[in-house]
């Protein structure tokens, strides 16, 4: 019985995987916002900064059927009272690097939390922090978690925090450059219900900027 | 208001202005040019020796009215300084330049003086450059000390203020070299509101100033600059690099580089500056009052006890410096202050002449809580440019400012790496500073232009790169850093030392 037990779930699984890698996948279409200056400065280079790519940001791959889940949702944050604009800004929509479309949080560590309302399949997570000068935000980590206040079942999609200066584990991704092409994060299916953003700064000043954050999944 | 009462005031409006000036000086990350001005008065401090460098740097009076102080603080030891004992000499002429305007209560009143002292004291950028290491404060306590004592020469005729002239001419020249462009200034408009006074010769050429006394002033002022540039008569050479160092000066000003702004650029900083999302900045209050100021005089209407001839000497001597301030190509925003301070003096008599023109004295109760509202919103600004946006480009007087994130680096080198350990700088010129004041607690910090110009086999516990210089290196963990917008630097970090950082981490 327990063999025809293990047997069943071992098929049931494979059937699973098989469904998910059947699944038709599509190329990710991101809508860029108009660029403010061009690329990574050429004379910028860094073991710790992922180096200047040449060409096309490389397709990220999603299943089909993936929306954007944070459009709209309402976003809180470790600086309630911004210094500049509002949290909303964060997910409404608005990517252009320009002043008026970002909001500013306070000095050092800070966060911004997306409650995108129900539990979803997360694949990909598009990111801009700031891109009207070249900037390189600092320890930026990337949670998901269906608990709202991120102490069980977290699971990090991305963190270049490499001296663990935000206490949530030292990081393998490297630093990067903000363009107007934003950070775009492989979240690999991960499910949860809220997102939660971490930065410390960077390295204009103390202070944390948001233009946009896109989630998609379903 | 008795004359008791109006010293009174002044004196706290004066500690008023110090507690602004004085509080977290160490606040702002260290502007490269004030790292480049600390560095040569610590060589001074420990060695003794100063050269005047008729390329660069401006005059000899920062470094030896700053060295006293060091030495005081912490001997011959230029690692025990810090940004506050540095800072703390333009706080001192900044609450300086206030006390002085009591030398000049019998030509502009009481109320003008009390007036342009408050102004003073809470005009955001006398006081932002009040708290920066660099000669700008100085020049301003002495190009004022110089037009009251010039004023009390042209009124008195004695020796005394004959002399008290030369010694502050001569500490201008001693302080920078845009004295000339202030000694113009302040000729013309003598003459100029001589003439318009009724002079027939000029105030110069009258009879009031003995030809004794101007040669007196002159050597004066000659013995004092000659002091300074001669090194205090060790170095003859200084003196004649004094007048030689006018021809880069010349050339500085009037081509096109990084600092070359439109003529309406100091304006644009004064008036209305706001930048990205940032505040709106503006002394407007003061350039509305003085511009008030200015049409009483020229309407040639009394102002409260005022001499007229200094209202129009002073009219015409702002004016033309800000008409050549405004015509060199050259600019930075601290060379606001030389005019600056012309036009505080104008928008006290301003303010004056407003009130003392309404009638009603309910009108003029509600004048002057409206100027008092205007200066509550400047104190405001200047708290948002000291305390707040200190270090941030939103700031109008945050020029090539060093970022707070450089700070960061610096903890990590001095977190990563003992005292005795070899830091290296691989940079370029623009770049370096204000690295060598950071790291001045490092007894084997070496600079170099390219990393291969570092002796081989050297394996710095650190190594700081400018970003187009050769990297990355073998061995070393990098991190990236901003020295000021647009400029970022890498630290290299030795691989053992990083490590061996990463597990105090742990286990802390």
């Amino acid at each position: 019985m327990n063999k025809l037990t293990a047997m069943l779930m071992t098929l049931t699984c494979a059937a699973m995987v098989g469904q998910a890698a059947d699944e038709p996948m599509i190329k990710l279409k991101l809508d860029l916002p108009k660029p403010l200056f061009t690329g990574t400065p050429p004379t910028l280079k860094s073991s710790n900064l992922e180096p200047k790519r040449t060409g096309p940001r490389p397709d990220m791959m999603v299943p089909e059927g993936v929306v954007n889940l944070a459009k709209g949702k309402p976003v809180t944050g470790s600086d309630a009272n911004p210094v500049i604009g509002d949290l909303s800004m964060v997910t409404d929509g608005d990517k252009d690097g320009a002043d008026g479309s970002n909001v500013e949080l306070g000095p050092g560590k800070q966060y911004i939390q997306i409650d995108l309302g129900k539990t979803g399949a997360l694949y990909a997570i598009a990111v801009w922090h700031y891109h009207s000068q070249a900037r390189v935000y600092r320890d930026i980590v990337v949670q998901v978690s269906d608990d709202a206040d991120f102490i069980k079942d977290v699971t990090t999609v991305f963190n270049n925090d490499h001296d663990n200066s935000s206490g949530l584990g030292v990081g393998k991704d490297k630093e990067y450059i903000e363009t107007n092409e934003g950070k775009l994060i492989d979240a690999k299916g991960v499910k949860g219900r809220y997102v939660r953003l971490h930065s410390n700064g960077n390295t204009s000043g103390d202070v944390n900027h948001y233009i946009e954050v896109e989630v998609y999944g379903k | 208001m008795k004359p008791t009462a109006c010293w009174l005031l002044l004196v706290v409006v004066a500690v008023a202005a110090f507690g602004l000036r004085v509080i977290q000086l160490d606040r702002r990350p260290m502007h490269h040019d004030e790292a480049n001005q600390a560095v040569r008065t610590g060589l001074l401090q420990e060695t003794g020796v100063y050269h005047y460098d008729p390329q660069d740097h401006h005059g000899p009076t920062l470094y030896y009215l700053t060295a006293p102080l060091l030495h005081l603080s912490c001997g011959r030891d230029f690692s025990g300084t810090t940004e506050t004992l540095f800072r703390l000499v333009p706080v001192l002429f900044g609450v300086g330049l206030i006390l002085l305007l009591a030398w000049i209560v019998d030509g502009l009143g009481w109320p003008a003086v009390l007036v342009s002292a408050g102004l003073t004291a809470i005009s955001p950028a006398m006081v932002y450059y009040s708290r920066y290491f660099v000669h700008e404060m100085l020049f301003v306590f002495f190009t004022s000390g110089c037009l009251i004592a010039l004023w009390r020469w042209t009124r008195t005729g004695t020796l005394r203020w004959a002399v008290a002239t030369g010694v502050m001419a001569g500490l201008m020249f001693a302080t920078k070299e845009t004295c000339v462009i202030t000694f113009f200034s302040m000729v013309v408009a003598l003459e100029v509101a001589g003439v318009w006074s009724g002079s027939r010769r000029g105030v110069l050429m009258s009879s009031r100033l003995r030809p004794a006394h101007v040669v007196l002033g002159g050597v004066a002022a000659l013995v004092v600059a000659g002091m300074f540039y001669s090194s205090f008569f060790t170095h003859s050479q200084g003196l004649a690099d004094s007048v030689q160092a006018y021809r880069s000066y010349f050339i500085k000003g009037v081509s096109s580089g990084n600092h070359t702004h439109p003529w309406s650029y100091y304006w644009h900083l004064l008036g209305w500056f706001r930048e990205g999302q940032g505040p709106v900045f503006s002394e407007g209050l003061i350039l509305a009052l003085a511009a008030i100021g200015a049409g009483f005089i020229l309407m040639r209407r009394p102002i409260g006890s005022a001499d007229p001839a200094l209202l129009r000497f002073l009219l015409v001597y702002t004016v033309l410096m800000i008409v050549i301030y405004s015509a060199i190509a050259h600019k930075s925003p601290w060379l606001i202050l030389s005019f600056l301070h012309g036009l505080i003096l104008l928008a006290g008599i301003g303010a004056v002449a407003l009130v003392g023109s309404l009638r009603r004295r309910s009108w003029k109760v509600a004048a002057s809580l409206l100027l008092l509202a205007g200066a509550i919103q400047l104190t405001v600004q200047s708290w948002r440019c000291n305390f707040q946006y200190e270090s941030d480009p939103r700031n109008p007087y945050a020029y090539v400012q060093t970022s707070r994130d450089f700070l960061k680096l610096v903890k990590r080198v001095q977190d990563v790496a003992g005292l005795n350990e070899i830091i290296a700088v691989v940079s370029n010129d623009h770049d370096a500073w204000p690295l060598p004041w950071y790291l001045r607690k490092f007894r084997q910090a070496g600079y170099w232009q390219n990393a291969s110009d570092m002796p081989a086999g050297l394996k710095p516990a650190v190594i700081v790169t400018s970003m187009d210089r050769d990297q990355p290196l073998d061995g070393y963990q990098a991190e990236i850093y901003g020295l000021r917008p647009g400029t970022l630097l890498n630290l290299h970090i030795r691989n053992d030392l990083w490590a061996a950082f990463l597990s105090r981490q742990e286990n802390q």
